[in-house]
C-alpha cells in the first residue's frame, strides 16, 4: 500500500465551477417559480414561499455534514490526505448553510410565530451542530501540525455528528410541552416543482463549493507537507520563499 | 483490567497530592452560583424554579477548569508519551482519566447541593435520587471532556477551545440534566424523571465507548 | 395574523429570506473561487524557486 501520509493530489478546478454554475442558474430558475409562478397557501399566504429556499437549505446542510462525518471516517481507516482536504471543505461548507438556515428560520418564525426563535427542535439541533463544527473549525485553526491536525479533527466530527441525534431528541423532549411544528406539510403539485428545481439546485452548488473548497484545502496541505527548501543561496530567493 | 487499575490507582495518587486545585474549583463553582443570583435578583419564585439550571450551569462552567487540569501532570516531562511507550494501553489511560475526571466533578456537584439549597431556597424531597442525576450527568461531562482535553491540550488557545468544542456538545446532558433535576426537587406529578434518566444513561453508554474507542487515535504519534 | 387565521402580506418577509440568502451564498462563492485563485498563484510561485523539486 502507498504511504498514506503523502500530500493529496489536486486536480483541476472546473468541474467545481461547472457545477457551481449549474447550481447558481437552477436556484434562480427555482427562485423565480417559488416567489411568481406558485400560488398562494391557503393558511399561510405568501410567508411559506420562504419554504422554497428553507427547505432545500436544510436537505444539503445535513448532507454536508454527513458527508463530512464519511470523510472523517475515510480518512481514520485510510490516512489519505485527500479526505482531510475533503473533511475540512465539507466542514466549512456546512457551517455556512447551518448559519444560512438559522438566518433563514428566524426570518420564517417571526411572521408565523411571531418570536425571532421558537425552539423547534430541528433548527435548534441546527444551531448547536453549527457551533459544533465551528469548534472545529476552529481547533483546525490552532493545531499546526498537519497529521495531529487531521486526526484530531476526524475525531471531533465523528464524535459531533454521533451527538447529532442526542441533541435532536432531547431537544424535542424539551419541547414538547410547547410544541408549535414550524414548517408546513405541502401535498399539492403546484408547490412540487420550484421545491425540486431549488433542492438540485442548492445541491449542485454545495457540491460545487465543496469540490473547489477541496482543492484549496489540498493546495495548502501539499505546500505544509512538502519537504522544507533549502537554504537560500541568495538574498533574493529568501525574499521570494517569504 | 490490570492495566486500568494501575492507571487509576496513579490518578488517585496525583489527585490526593494535590488538594488545592480542587478547593480552587469548589470556590469557582460556588461564586458561579452567587453570581447567578446576582443576575436574577432576589426573587425567591424564580431562585426556587431556576435552582436547576443554576447548578448545571456551574458544574459545567468547573468542568472546563477540572479537564483542562487533567492533563497538566501530563504534560510536565512528557508523561503521557511515557506511559504510551511503557507500553500502556491508551484505552486505560482514557478511562483511568475518565473516571478521575468524573469523581471530581461529582463530588463538586453533590458539594455543590448544600449551597444551592441556601442560596435558592430550594427544596430537596429526594436528596439520593439527585446524587444519582449528578452521577450520571457529570459522567456525560466526563467522557467527551477528557478526550477534547487531552486533544487541546497540545494545542494553542487551549483555554477557549476546550470549551468550545465540549459546549455544544453536551448539550443533552445539560437539558436532560436540568430536567430532571428539576421534577425531583419541584415535583413529578406525570412520573417524567425516568425517561430523562434514561436519556442521560445513553448518552453516557454511546460516549464512554466512542470516546474510548476514538482515544487511541487522538494521542499516537 | 388577519381574523380568519391567514397570514397577511409578508412579502418583506420573503424578500429578507431569498435576499439573505442570495448574499450569503454569493459571498461564500466568492470568497472560496478567490481564496482558490490565491493558493493556485501561491502554488505556481513556490513551484518557480531555485532548488525546489
Amino acid at each position: 500500500m502507498a504511504d498514506p501520509f503523502r500530500p493529496p493530489p489536486v486536480p483541476g478546478p472546473r468541474l467545481g465551477f461547472a457545477l457551481m454554475g449549474l447550481g447558481a442558474l437552477l436556484l434562480c430558475i427555482g427562485s423565480y417559480l417559488g416567489l411568481f409562478v406558485a400560488p398562494s397557501e391557503s393558511y399561510m399566504g405568501d410567508v411559506y414561499r420562504i419554504m422554497y429556499v428553507h427547505v432545500p437549505t436544510a436537505w444539503n446542510t445535513m448532507l454536508a455534514f454527513t458527508f463530512a462525518f464519511g470523510a472523517a471516517l475515510a480518512f481514520l481507516i485510510k490516512g489519505e490526505f485527500k479526505w482531510d482536504a475533503r473533511l475540512e471543505a465539507a466542514v466549512e461548507v456546512g457551517v455556512m448553510m447551518a448559519g444560512l438556515l438559522c438566518l433563514q428560520g428566524s426570518i420564517w418564525a417571526k411572521p408565523t410565530w411571531g418570536v425571532w426563535w421558537d425552539w423547534d427542535p430541528r433548527l435548534t439541533t441546527t444551531a448547536v451542530m453549527f457551533f459544533a463544527f465551528v469548534g472545529i473549525l476552529a481547533l483546525r485553526r490552532f493545531v499546526e501540525d498537519p497529521v495531529k491536525r487531521a486526526t484530531w479533527s476526524a475525531v471531533a466530527t465523528i464524535v459531533a455528528y454521533a451527538d447529532v441525534p442526542i441533541v435532536y431528541f432531547s431537544v424535542r423532549w424539551w419541547n414538547s410541552l410547547h410544541q408549535m411544528q414550524s414548517s408546513p406539510e405541502t401535498v399539492s403539485r403546484a408547490f412540487l416543482i420550484p421545491l425540486r428545481t431549488n433542492a438540485f439546485a442548492v445541491l449542485f452548488l454545495m457540491a460545487g463549493l465543496i469540490t473547489v473548497r477541496t482543492r484549496i484545502a489540498a493546495l495548502r496541505l501539499r505546500q505544509e507537507m512538502a519537504p522544507p527548501l533549502p537554504e537560500p543561496a541568495s538574498g533574493l530567493a529568501a525574499e521570494g520563499a517569504r | 483490567m490490570t492495566q486500568l487499575l494501575a492507571a487509576v490507582h496513579k490518578e488517585w495518587l496525583l489527585q490526593s497530592r494535590a488538594v488545592a486545585p480542587l478547593v480552587a474549583v469548589l470556590v469557582f463553582g460556588a461564586t458561579a452560583l452567587l453570581l447567578f443570583s446576582f443576575a436574577v435578583g432576589p426573587d425567591y419564585e424564580l431562585l426556587r424554579g431556576n435552582a436547576p439550571g443554576f447548578l448545571w450551569l456551574a458544574l459545567l462552567l468547573s468542568s472546563t477548569l477540572t479537564l483542562a487540569e487533567s492533563f497538566q501532570a501530563e504534560m510536565e516531562h512528557r508523561a503521557l508519551e511515557g506511559q504510551l511507550l511503557l507500553p500502556a494501553s491508551a484505552t486505560a489511560v482514557y478511562y483511568a482519566k475518565a473516571l478521575a475526571n468524573w469523581a471530581q466533578l461529582a463530588l463538586l456537584g453533590i458539594a455543590l447541593v448544600p449551597l444551592m439549597v441556601a442560596l435558592y431556597d430550594a427544596n430537596l424531597p429526594r436528596p439520593l435520587a439527585l446524587f444519582g442525576i449528578i452521577a450520571l450527568g457529570t459522567a456525560g461531562l466526563s467522557a467527551p471532556g477528557t478526550l477534547y482535553a487531552a486533544m487541546t491540550h497540545q494545542a494553542r488557545s487551549r483555554q477557549t477551545l476546550l470549551p468550545l468544542l465540549l459546549f455544544p456538545l453536551v448539550v443533552p446532558v445539560l437539558i436532560a440534566s436540568v430536567k430532571a433535576t428539576s421534577l425531583l426537587m419541584l415535583g413529578d406529578p406525570m412520573g417524567q424523571v425516568w425517561s430523562w434518566t434514561l436519556l442521560l444513561f445513553a448518552f453516557d453508554a454511546i460516549h464512554w465507548s466512542l470516546c474510548g474507542l476514538l482515544f487511541g487515535r487522538v494521542v499516537e504519534d | 395574523m388577519s381574523a380568519t387565521g391567514v397570514i397577511t402580506g409578508g412579502w418583506g418577509y420573503v424578500t429578507a429570506a431569498y435576499l439573505v440568502s442570495a448574499v450569503t451564498l454569493s459571498c461564500y462563492a466568492a470568497s472560496v473561487v478567490l481564496r482558490y485563485r490565491a493558493e493556485v498563484r501561491r502554488a505556481a510561485r513556490e513551484s518557480r524557486l531555485p532548488g525546489v523539486p
